[in-house]
């Protein structure tokens, strides 16, 4: 009998690379769990917006009987090292390193958010038996770091006219040079790391997919590309359970914003799983 | 698809222009006319039309020309589909 408010809390350290990651887990109180749910954050300014209905989902799965381990990244939160001094590979390990320590005989759940799903990749590889849990997913890296660097082109759009003489945020980072946007410091390295990166399922798949978003449009549908996806990975026989829930895309406001529907959605998911998941 | 729909379909949810009082066409002039059109509102847009749409902006391609007016934006988003 699951208790949604009887969890506890802890953090740790864990090394890898020779440097430290901070980890969070949320446990049910009972300190007997059904299996374990790995998080991957979101990339940059939407990981601090997002920290708030992370925490929430992550204290709600714990209260029904989950591990949840969510993990800084190299460079990000509490762990070691400068954002401008991660890339790409070393976020995969982190990933991967993750998942090897969650108990290969229990279930276990990749939580992305947004561009977090670009990073399961390598972790899929190793252990093709987990269920994903999608939210808002990122499905094109290049399309993400393009957004991520219009910040900066906001102000030139509206004023300037084509061919100014100031260089473009991606003219600096093929000429190798780490640039300032937003507040974070971008080296080449890690640009064109996400770049490359794209939302993929490796073809020895064999768990299930919820894919969750939020809009604010009236009709509630994924987007098209999202649409696209979901289609391609169900021809493969992949089941998709996709859903798209009322609220604001709350890891791109500018108040920190809370979306109740996003939880309840993800405590559904996880509760209706158990029993197709511990089948051998 | 009816790429201008689409368009103003983005257009009304980032600047908050509800049907019953903007009425939107092809010829609706946007940057300078509409005050809720600043810089961030531009991010926003071509991110909002990039994740609908499933094409990627190249930011050197885009100046206020483009922003003109719906049927100007439109006609960028058409050339991005094309390619």
């Amino acid at each position: 009998m699951s208790n949604d408010k009887s969890f506890v809390q802890s953090a740790d350290f864990v090394e890898l690379g020779g440097s430290s990651r901070l980890r969070f887990v949320s446990c049910p109180a009972s300190g007997s769990c059904r299996g374990t749910v790995v998080f991957v954050h979101a990339f940059a300014e939407e990981m601090n917006k997002s920290r708030r209905m992370a925490a929430l989902a992550a204290r709600r799965m714990a209260g029904a009987g989950w591990q949840v381990v969510q993990r800084d990244l190299f460079g990000c939160g509490d762990s070691s090292g400068e954002f401008a001094d991660a890339d790409w590979q070393s976020w995969l390990e982190d990933v991967d390193d993750e998942v090897q320590r969650a108990p290969a005989h229990l279930p276990l759940w990749l939580w992305s958010q947004r561009a977090g799903a670009l990073l399961l990749t390598r972790a899929l590889q190793r252990r093709p038996r987990v269920n994903l849990l999608l939210w808002q997913p990122v499905l094109s890296g290049e399309q993400h770091l393009q957004q991520f660097l219009r910040l900066h082109a906001g102000a030139r759009i509206i004023g300037a006219a084509r061919g100014n003489a100031q260089n473009s945020p991606m003219e600096m980072l093929h000429s190798g040079q780490t640039v300032e946007v937003g507040g974070y410091r971008l080296s080449p390295a890690l640009a064109q790391g996400l770049s490359q990166a794209a939302l993929q399922l490796p073809a020895e798949f064999d768990g299930r997919v919820v894919w969750l978003e939020v809009s604010r449009q009236d009709d509630l549908q994924p987007s098209l590309a999202s649409q696209r996806m979901i289609a391609q990975w169900r021809e493969r026989g992949v089941e998709v359970r996709a859903q798209v829930l009322a609220g604001d895309p709350f890891w791109q406001t500018q108040e920190i914003e809370e979306c109740p529907a996003l939880i309840e959605a993800t405590a559904d998911a996880l509760r209706s799983d158990t029993a197709q998941l511990t089948a051998a | 698809m009816n790429v201008e729909a689409e368009v103003i379909k983005i257009l009304r949810s980032v600047l908050g222009l509800d049907a019953a009082r903007y009425k939107l066409d092809a010829a609706s002039p946007l940057l300078g006319h509409v005050p809720e059109l600043d810089s961030m509102a531009v991010v926003s847009i071509l991110t909002g039309l990039e994740e609908h749409l499933g094409f990627v902006v190249d930011d050197d391609d885009v100046d206020g020309q483009t922003f003109a007016t719906v049927g100007s934006l439109s006609s960028f988003v058409k050339s991005k589909l094309a390619q």
